[in-house]
Formats: C-alpha cells, structure tokens, sequence
C-alpha cells in the first residue's frame, strides 16, 4: 500500500524522515519496501502567481502569461486552455528538467528558453505530466489560491510516498490511519485521530436496509443524502489521492476513495434516481444471475456471490465493484452511501471467481472490524456536506445486529519474559500496550497484566498475540542471542542415510558427479522409457501405478517418476554437449502407487548414467586412435563395487527384456527372487531419440531400500587370511553365444568347491579360432587351502569336475 | 529472517530483487494451538522452530547466483564442488 508521507503526518506527529520512519516500521513488522520521492527533480521550479495574460500577437491559440514566483518574473508563451490570472501555477525556469510531454516513454528534456512565433518565452507553465505527477497534460497544474509564491514547488507539494507490504494479518493497517496508529505506536509520536462527525441526531430509518444473507453481512450501514453536485475534487484531495496512486475521477467517487484509503473502510456510492423502491437489499445470487459492473463487463454468476440489490434489479457486486446500472454521473443529485462488513471468504471467492480483485475485494478479503463501517460512512458524509454546500442528509439506516463483544485478554507478566528471553518491566509493558490502544492495566499484588483488544486488531486473540505486541514494539533487535544450554537427546542415525552416504561416497569414488533432478516427469517422458507398458526399471511397476500431480507445475511434468533414469538422462544428453565423458549418478526417491486413497512408496533409489569416452587423454593414452565409448561393463563395474559394499553374495544376473534398454546387453540383478535393480545399455532407438546416434548410453538403477534391508541379513563369514599360497588357474570356456555368462560363471563356481577363493573374468573371444556360433569365456580361478599347500592331483580333480559341470550344465567345453 | 545478499554485497541485483537483502526463512516460536495438538501443555513448554531455504544458504554460502544451477546437474557446475563430499 501506498502511504505519501505528507498524508501520514496529518495523523502522526513524526518528525523522523521518511527514510528512518520506513527503516524502524519496518523492524515492528510492517516492511517498508520502496520509497519513491516525488519531486525530486523538480530544481527551479517555483509556485508562480498569474498576473497578467494577453493574447499573443501573432497566434490565435497562444497567450502571453506574465507569472511571479517570489523575486522571479518572467513572460511565458503558452497555449494551455485553463490559464487564467490570479491563478498559483507551478513556474518552471530555464534550466529546469522536465518530462516531455510529447514522448511516449519516460524522457527528460531541459528547459530553455526560446522565440515562440515571435515573442520570447522564458519559462514554462507546468503540467502535472510534465512535473511526473500523473499523465494529465490537457491544462496546467492550478496550484491552490493560498500556495506560498515563490516557495520551490519540491517545497510545497514535495512528497515520498513509501509502499508498506501489508501482509494478510495486518488488515488493521491497511489504511493511513492504521499506518499512522502503528507509526505512533512503535515511535511514541503523538497520534491524531480524524474527527468523525456524530450522526446520532440523523432520522433514522427502519425500512432503508434489509439483509436477507445475515451470515455474509454483518454490519451494513447506509446514508441518504440529497442536494450534491458533481464536480471536479478540491486539489488537496486530488493531490493526496495521487499521490497514493488513485486517479482523481470527481468529487464524491474521490471521497468514497479517499475514506477508503484513509480509515480502511471501502465505501460505495448508488446514484438514488437509479434505484427502485424504498429498500436496499443484501441477498446471496441464484445460480446463473447476470449482472453487469462498473467496468462493463457483464457477468454471469454461479451462485451464492452476496448481492447489494433494489426492489427490482442488483445494483452490486457486493465487496469487489458497484454497477453500471446505479453509478454515480454527472446529474447525480441524490445519492446512498454503503459502508458495511462482508463475509471475507465470500469476498474473495467472488473476486477469484470473477477475476476481479478490487482495492475493495482486497480489503474485504482481509476481514474488517466491523466498527469501520459506521466511522468511515459518518466521515465520508461530513466531506460530501463539507465539499457541497447545498448538500443534507435525509436518512440512515444501520442494521448491525450482533456487535463484536470487547475482548480483554489476561496475563502473567512472568510469562512475558518467559517467553520472549529477555527481561520487560511491568512498566515498560504498560507503557508500550498503551500506546497500541490496548488499555492495560497491570495488577502488581497478582502479578498480571489485563489488556482489552481495540476493536480494530482482529489479529490479535490469544495472550501470545499480546506479548508479541510487546516484543515488536520494544524491537525484535533488543532480544539477546543465547545458546541452548543442557543436555540434547541422543542422535539416531537413519540407517538409510547412512547407505545413501556410503553409496553416494564409492560412486564419486569410482568417478562420477551426484545430480540432483525434479521428481516430475511428463507422460513423454513415460512413453519414451517405456514405464507404463514395459514395467519400471529397478522397481517393478507391475502393482504400482503411476501417481499423478494436480496443478502440476509445469503442466506436462504431472508424474512423479517412477525411475530416476529419465532425468538423469537428459542430464547425460546436455552435458555431452560439452563434456567428452559424462559419470552422472542420483540417489533420490522414486514414487510407486499403492491403493487410490494411500500414500505411494517412496523408496529410496540409485540411478546411475554413463556416456562418452572412457579413456582420459593421459599418460598412457597419448594418441588415443581408438576411443573407447563408456558401456554396459562400466556401469556393471559400478554395480559390482555397490554389492560388494553391502555385502551381497546371493544375487543372481538374469537377462533382462525391455522396451528402453539394448536386449542382450541389459540384465536385472535378482535377490531372493525379487528384482532389486537393473543394468543396461539404452536401445538405440531411444537413444537415438534422446539426440545420442551411435553412442553407447550404459544405465543402472538399483533399489537402495532393498539392498539396506537384504545387507543386514547377509553377514560375510570371515576369512582366515590364508597360511599357504594360493594357486591361479585358467579356464577358457566354449559354450554357444546364446549362452549367459553369468550361468558359465555359476557353473564353474559350483563345480569348483570351496578352495575357490576368486574368480574373475577376463576375456571374451569370437573369432577365428572358435568355431563359428560359439564363444570363448576365459576366467582366472584362485584356489587356497586354509591348512595346506595344493597339490596338481588335487587341482586335477577339481579340473576334471569343473569339465564335466560345464558340459552338463551348459553344454560347454574347456578350451585347451 | 533476511541476510545481506552475498551475491552484490547488499547493493541490489537480480537475486534479492534489488533490495540487497536475501530471505532465508521464517522462524519463530510455535503456536499455542500447534504444541496443544501434539499433546503439549503450552503452560508447560515453549518452543521454536525455523525454516530455511536450502538453496538460499548454497546460493549466499558459495555464490551462487542462479537457483537453477542445482537442478542443471551441469558437471562444469558440479565439479566445482568436488571438495564438499561428505
């Protein structure tokens, strides 16, 4: 809201400058976020007096205006229509900097002066434009009669308009007055209510009002008053509702706004003549009435908006805007003026609905003291009596049936400093609930403090919003800082965060960089990835349907992923952009749908992302003529390291079918039965869709819930670190090329017994010296006896068993 | 609670909106209400509580001065912070 401070200090006697009044209202809570000075560049610009204007000689529509301001006095050509003498112009002297009137966007020119057809000018009459008060540029800014002559116009109408940020619970200070109340409050400056008149001895009707929603309005307070003229506002009340960023529009609309802005309190005014009947109505809508307002706009409503309504017809929308159909007009003689109390939820569903958020909806919205209504209706009567002389007050009417009971709230003063931290003496809080109107009277022997809440802080209920007054006003700055003393409960580490921690730590390790993605995908994003109709990746999506987002924002990514790959690829596809190898690896939580009306899962994941060259320009590698592409066997080796570090044995590769991944170059890891992660190369197609042709994209994705709970069940049974060598055989296996290898493997494991200490593949062989459809997979096999040295009797045994495993089980054969 | 902008040293610029002043968080002492609908008796305990912006500690702790940064995963980004393992 905008609060011009030469308004604010009709109410408050502050003598702090602008500047440092914002600064200390806004350490009480109330921020002030920008000033802006309006006359700041008003140098050489003077309140003039008209003393004489002639026609100019030569040019029909120019006058020549000799003007005085204090010891200047100059002759001015102009051909402004409303210059008249007598008249307190603003007097603009050569060198001054103006806006150009003529240029649509903000421009500054320097007055000079000049011939104008003939006759010299050497100054200029300003308009409101030209001096950056408002677009007006049809005349010259008219000054009031009693304007200082010769007083620098930044003097006289110089203002700093400061914007306060009025948050939802500070509807009490939502008007200058309330701005005013709190500026006195937090700096002890002496505050001046405005005087309202008393309108006791007003014919008081019973007939006038009829509210028919009692549970929307609380209070509705009317005024008839007879004999007004509509013209132009006195400059005082233009000027200040400029200055707060309302356009002047006449003088009773100016009024209605100016109470408003003033107290609070939105106003609205209904030409008489337009009403019908004896009767102001206040009734909920029926579905689909029409109703058009103030800004032409017809609308149509659904029902339940509260409705300001004559005998006939609705004549307003109440709380957001007034309509077309009884607004004031020039001929206006008689007029009703309405300040009353709507429902705040009502008001603001209306004006969402409508999409019509009005200074009044705002207001409205906030929730008004009732008690504004009957003190901004008196004061706007007494300015339209004091504005037209001819004008009466017929009759009234306020319907306000159920007034706010005065709420007095209790306290121990112990509890204060409690509380808060910091020591405030009993008079300290008197002293300062005193000055917020709240009454206090503390009680010594009880050690109590009892305060009775004005009717205009609804915000505060409970004694806590009582103390809190207090420490605002007193100054947040002013509590110590102290540190918490004794002894705090002992930490519980989360188990999975701790794997996410180690996770997290041998990734790096193995050379990759942790993203961090959205949780979002878009249904594109499903699609390409195949998660709906192919299954998800580590996770199975066979039981767990896709949980949807309402009001997603952006709207396409209403998913919540199911699998960290999605993202983490398209990271992958940026970075290739400028990077020769991209490591990219996420721990996060993926989401798997349970029942309609439950929470999904939210298990916790590890998605991992390779792409790129794998052989870094180094010492080894001076003229890398083959570049190795990151693969499938990088990713497993990350996957390989992650077991090993929790421990699982038990997992089986089983080879894996799906729509986004390479078929025979993707496996999922099995554990128990149940999948706990994937690992695979993108199918070229969707990598090729990604914008990545011919690149090999190698993915894994592992379920770390999973994996945390298996671990503990597997404790690795120790080794005794070995009394005597071990011995390394080779193994070159023949099987078909259809065959797994991870079923060579198991097979050579089993048959080998359980001198096998190690086992590690090295070598994969289709060539010339294997028969065609065959392949050879060559292993080295680490054999130890914990008691004695092995013997070749021994290990021939142990050959010949491996051989007849392999033919056995996987139709195989032992490569010389 | 608001900190001075450590992007332009509380002068004003894109990030804090030109007012020099980032906001961290909220903080305060809880509600009455709340510590009564877990059970506490608010005559009995007090308590405060605070939140703060993650990406506004980063944003003012290694001056970063584009929140979408931590959602980039770009790795000319990331490396930087190669140091902060934990």
């Amino acid at each position: 809201m905008n609060v011009p401070y030469r308004w604010l200090k009709q109410y408050v006697d502050t003598d702090l400058p602008p500047e440092t009044l914002g600064q200390r209202m806004t350490m009480a809570g109330l921020e002030a976020e920008q000033l802006t000075r309006i006359g700041a560049e008003w140098d050489k610009v003077y309140v003039g007096e008209v003393i004489e204007v002639t026609q100019h000689p030569d040019a029909d529509r120019l006058v020549l205006a000799d003007v005085e301001a204090g010891e200047h006095r100059l002759t001015v050509v102009t051909g402004a229509p409303n210059i008249a003498e007598g008249q307190k112009v603003a007097l603009a002297l050569a060198g001054a900097r103006l806006i150009d009137a003529y240029s649509d966007e903000l421009k500054y020119k320097t007055l000079k002066p000049g011939s104008i057809r003939g006759v010299r000018s050497e100054g200029m009459v300003c308009s409101e434009k030209e001096l950056g008060i408002s677009e007006e540029h049809e005349g010259i800014l008219i000054l009031d009669s009693d304007a200082p002559n010769g007083a620098p116009l930044a003097d006289y109408l110089g203002d700093t308009v400061i914007e306060f940020e009025i948050t939802p619970n500070l509807v009490h200070a939502f008007s200058i007055l309330g701005i005013a109340r709190e500026a006195a409050a937090i700096t002890g400056a002496n505050l001046r209510e405005p005087e309202i008149v008393d309108l006791s001895a007003v014919s008081q009707s019973h007939t006038l009002v009829r509210i028919d929603a009692p549970d929307l309005c609380r209070r509705y307070h009317a005024i008839v008053v007879d004999g007004v003229k509509v013209e132009s506002s006195p400059s005082w009340m233009a000027q200040q509702l400029q200055a707060a960023g309302v356009r002047s529009v006449n003088n009773l609309v100016d009024i209605t706004n100016y109470v408003m802005l003033e107290l609070g309190q939105p106003l609205h005014a209904f030409d008489l003549a337009f009403m019908e009947g004896e009767t102001i109505i206040i009734r909920e809508a029926a579905v689909g009435e029409g109703f058009e307002t103030l800004d032409h706009r017809t609308r149509t409503l659904s029902g339940g908006e509260l409705l300001i309504c004559d005998a006939v017809k609705p004549v307003g929308l109440a709380g957001v805007m007034g309509g077309v159909n009884s607004e004031i007009v020039d001929t206006t003689t008689s007029l009703l003026l309405e300040a009353a109390t709507f429902d705040m939820v009502n008001i603001r569903q209306t004006a969402r609905a409508q999409k019509l958020q009005t200074d009044a909806s705002a207001r409205f919205s906030r929730g008004l003291d009732p008690e504004l209504a009957g003190l901004a209706n008196a004061r706007a009567a007494q300015l339209i009596l004091e504005l037209c002389p001819g004008a009466s007050i017929r009759t009234m009417q306020d319907v306000y049936p159920n007034p706010p009971q005065p709420r007095t709230i209790m306290f121990e003063t112990l509890r204060v400093t409690s509380l808060l931290g910091m020591t405030v003496e009993p008079d300290e809080m008197v002293a300062v609930l005193d000055r917020l109107r709240f009454a206090p009277v503390h009680d010594a022997t009880n050690g109590t403090l009892t305060v009775t809440v004005p009717s205009w802080r609804t915000d505060v209920t409970i004694r806590e919003d009582v103390i809190e007054e207090i420490a605002r006003i007193v100054g947040y700055e002013q509590l110590p800082a102290t540190l918490i003393t004794g002894t705090t409960p002992a930490v519980e580490r989360d188990p999975t965060y701790l794997a996410e921690r180690r996770v997290r730590q041998l990734l790096v390790a193995a050379g990759g960089y942790e993203g961090r993605g959205y949780i979002t995908v878009s249904e594109a994003d499903i699609e390409q990835w195949g998660l709906n109709a192919g299954g998800g990746l580590a996770h199975s999506l066979r039981d767990a349907p896709l949980v949807r987002l309402r009001n997603a924002i952006p709207a396409e990514d209403d998913v919540l992923r199911p699998s960290i790959i999605p993202g983490l690829a398209k990271a992958v596809v940026e970075n290739l952009k400028h990077e020769r190898t991209v490591q990219l690896f996420e721990i996060g939580h993926v989401y798997l749908g349970t029942d309609p009306n439950l929470l999904p899962n939210e298990p916790s994941t590890v998605g991992i992302a390779l792409a790129g060259q794998r052989d870094h320009f180094d010492r080894f590698h001076p003229r890398p003529t083959e570049v190795d592409q990151l693969d499938y066997f990088d990713a497993k080796g990350m996957v390989d390291a992650l077991l090993e570090q929790f421990g699982m044995s038990d997992v089986t590769w089983q080879p894996l079918k799906h729509p986004a991944l390479h078929p025979g170059r993707s496996v999922e890891i099995v554990a128990h039965d149940e999948r706990i992660g994937i690992v695979g190369e993108v199918h070229p197609t969707v990598a090729s869709d990604l914008g990545l042709d011919g690149v090999r994209f190698a993915v894994a994705e592992l379920n770390l819930e999973r994996l945390l709970e298996l671990s503990a069940h597997g404790k690795r049974p120790q080794v005794p670190v070995a009394r005597f060598l071990p011995v390394e055989q080779d193994f070159a296996v023949v099987v078909d090329q259809a065959v797994a290898a991870a079923d060579v493997q198991d097979t050579l494991r089993q048959n080998a017994g359980p001198l096998l200490t190690g086992m590690i593949m090295f070598d994969v062989y289709e060539g010339e010296q294997i028969v065609d459809g065959k392949k050879s997979l060559a292993y080295r096999l680490t054999f130890t006896a914990p008691d004695r040295a092995l013997t070749d009797a021994e290990l021939g045994k142990v050959r010949k068993r491996i051989e007849r495993g392999i033919q056995t089980k996987v139709n195989g054969s032992l490569r010389a | 609670f608001a900190v001075d902008c450590a992007i332009c040293n509380g002068k004003g610029c894109r990030v804090c909106k030109h007012t020099g002043w980032l906001e961290m968080g909220g903080a305060g002492m809880v509600h009455p209400n709340v510590l009564r609908s877990v059970g506490y008796d608010p005559d009995e305990v007090s308590g405060f509580a605070f939140g703060l912006g993650i990406d506004r500690i980063a944003m003012m702790k290694y001056g970063v001065d584009d929140v979408r940064a931590f959602a980039n995963n770009d790795i000319r980004f990331l490396r930087d912070f190669a140091h902060a393992v934990s």
